[in-house]
């Protein structure tokens, strides 16, 4: 990364947060979200724990499970929606000309949307969410989570490799943008396919129930379906989980992060090239500035 | 190419098209080091679409642009940083204050503004620093985007239409401005003006465009409006029952008609006082015989030079236009 594209990024940043600081109501709004969010899925997961299924896959700790997902998420819908907005955005301050003219990546608007975003969610989720599942699992309405060094670290490696695989999924959707103008049905579409596919609402494990183990196995090279399945059996059941075929240890862990790890630096790369391309492009055919 | 300055413009037969729609046609001319040119046209003649290729937003489909000793095309990374482009269409955040927004555009040009002191306190914007920009009046938003143009001290200024928001005192400023800058660092700019007094104090160079993307003339801009004698025009819509041609006459004056439009051209203030008195009379005759129902003075467009040289180049208006801008000139 040149240090033109750090200092573009930094300005980014600093801008954001200081545009998000002075619209508090919108802070508010996004607070108030994420609280339904999470009371809705607690509500959920003890009506399905309480309605005596037997042998459901995650019986007892379905709420961990729903809560667990809507944490992972929560980081990453923002930042994608912030990140799309990007160009639609600087169109309508009129300012990409300036951009373009001044040799300014929009990938490097794009990450440093991304990254804002990233920061205020986590700021949030640190500061409001995080004590009150604590204050829930201290009350036992939650099972407490598998809190260890190993999962702490873990726990964050996975978050990288989730944030660098979303982060060339907005730039590759901002493409979009680009080429399609009101893309946004398409952009939602996308990002809401991907939280679907990465097990958000229910255990990818009971596809092999309908026959359809293969796919599940393939959605795991998903990076982000490969690291919620990990962060959450890693949270719920810690080190190993002893369920018979459903049986996992730290090993399975690693060897998915180091693959989906893999794949989420591919794709962040072919991102940054395809944006490159089609900005070029755009030059020919005029279609940033007819925003 | 080693001979070329770093603020010469060479264009080469540049074509560019949107779609199926060849909105340049073969545009070509060169602008020697530390000259400025303005270009002028009538609407769609895709004066914009060359100013903005000139700039880089768009490339050009066919032909080349040399930029300082970079090729447009090729090297537009290197040609980028010579220059600076100032859109009257660039807006910032309105809750974000003008030190806050200064520091974001200065940093995505990787320079300073801070040696744009002397500019902000001439035309008042040093005293604004701290206050939010959603306070700020359409000419202090245009002094911004000026400010910001010259952070990185470019040696070609692109300028799209900049005055047109600002008002005679602001618009003086940033005028003699640029004159003295241009003096002091020797720029080369490129600009798009409706103001013949911007465009005659600033531009040596004058590229005329036809209506088809093509281009018409290029020559000294002092040269051309020096041989165009008039300075106002007087905007008139006459009453449609009224023959035009009769009432056009009458006044005696030299005009232009576009459909129901007369525009009136007079050379001095004691010709628009004649006009106006002329045309209140006329407008006040009572209702049933109003010839006139309103009219407007302003001054001279640089779409009234352009329409006025084409006459002096015996260039047959009806052929070059279309629609709303047929006319004929007394």
């Amino acid at each position: 990364m040149s240090n033109r594209s750090v200092a573009v990024l930094k300005a980014n940043i600093t801008r954001n947060l200081r545009i998000d600081w002075k619209y508090k109501l919108n802070f508010i709004t996004d607070l108030a979200w994420l609280a339904v969010d999470v009371i809705t899925f607690l509500f959920l997961g003890q009506v399905v724990a309480s309605s005596g299924i037997e042998n459901f896959l995650y019986g007892e700790t379905l709420k961990e499970f729903l809560v667990v997902g809507v944490i992972y998420w929560v980081i990453f819908t923002r930042a994608y929606k912030d990140g799309v907005s990007v160009i639609p955005n600087e169109a309508a301050l009129g300012a990409l000309g300036f951009i373009i003219t001044n040799e300014v990546s929009l990938s490097d608007l794009i990450t440093g949307q991304f990254s804002s975003s990233t920061i205020k969610t986590s700021i949030t989720l640190i500061v409001f969410v995080l004590p009150i599942i604590g204050f829930l699992s201290f009350t036992n309405i939650l099972q407490p989570l598998k809190i260890t060094p190993i999962t702490i670290l873990l726990t964050l490696v996975i978050f990288i490799i989730s944030w660098v695989f979303m982060l060339g999924i907005t730039i590759i959707a901002s493409t979009l943008n680009v080429i399609f103008k009101k893309s946004g049905p398409l952009t939602f579409l996308l990002s809401y396919l991907l939280t679907m596919l990465s097990g958000y609402f229910f255990p990818l494990e009971v596809l092999r129930d309908f026959g359809l183990g293969a796919i599940e196995y393939l959605l795991y090279f998903i990076p982000t379906t490969g690291m919620l399945y990990s962060l959450r059996s890693m949270l719920i059941f810690g080190d190993s989980r002893p369920l018979g075929e459903y049986y996992y240890d730290f090993g399975l862990i690693l060897a998915t992060i180091i693959i989906d790890g893999i794949i989420a630096i591919i794709v962040l790369f072919l991102a940054l090239y395809v944006m490159r391309r089609i900005t070029r492009k755009a030059a020919y055919s005029g279609t940033l500035e007819f925003y | 190419m080693s001979n070329v300055g770093d603020r010469e413009v060479i264009v080469k037969d540049v074509h560019k098209y949107f779609g199926k729609k060849h909105v340049l046609k073969g545009i070509s001319f060169h602008l020697p080091d530390e000259e400025n040119l303005a270009i002028i046209g009538p609407n769609g003649s895709g004066k914009t679409t060359l100013l903005r290729t000139l700039a880089s937003i768009y490339l050009p489909d066919k032909g080349s642009i040399q930029i300082g000793r970079y090729d447009l095309v090729t090297q537009t990374r290197e040609a980028r940083s010579l220059l600076s482009y100032v859109s009257p269409n660039l807006s910032f955040h309105k809750k974000l204050t003008l030190r806050e927004t200064l520091d974001y555009f200065s940093s995505l040009q990787g320079v300073s503004w801070h040696d744009q002191d002397d500019l902000m306190d001439k035309v008042d914007l040093s005293k604004m620093l701290d206050s939010p920009i959603e306070g700020f009046s359409e000419g202090q938003k245009a002094m911004t985007r000026f400010v910001i143009a010259l952070m990185k001290k470019p040696k070609i200024l692109v300028l799209d239409e900049i005055t047109a928001t600002l008002d005679v005192k602001k618009k003086e400023s940033v005028i003699q401005y640029i004159y003295d800058l241009d003096k002091k660092r020797g720029l080369t700019i490129l600009l798009i003006d409706h103001d013949p007094s911007v465009v005659d104090r600033l531009c040596e160079k004058l590229l005329l465009m036809t209506r088809d993307g093509k281009v018409m003339d290029y020559g000294d801009t002092h040269e051309i409006i020096k041989q165009i004698p008039y300075a106002f025009d007087i905007k008139v819509v006459p009453n449609p029952s009224i023959d035009v041609n009769k009432f056009v006459q009458e006044l005696g004056f030299p005009y232009r008609t576009m459909g129901q439009l007369v525009q009136l051209y007079a050379e001095t203030k004691d010709e628009v006082d004649e006009i106006t008195s002329e045309l209140l009379r006329r407008k006040w005759k009572g209702k049933e015989g109003q010839e006139i129902l309103e009219f407007n003075v302003s001054a001279l467009s640089m779409e009234d030079i352009y329409w006025h040289y084409l006459l002096l180049l015996n260039i047959p208006i009806e052929d070059r236009t279309k629609g709303e801008s047929v006319g004929k000139f007394s």
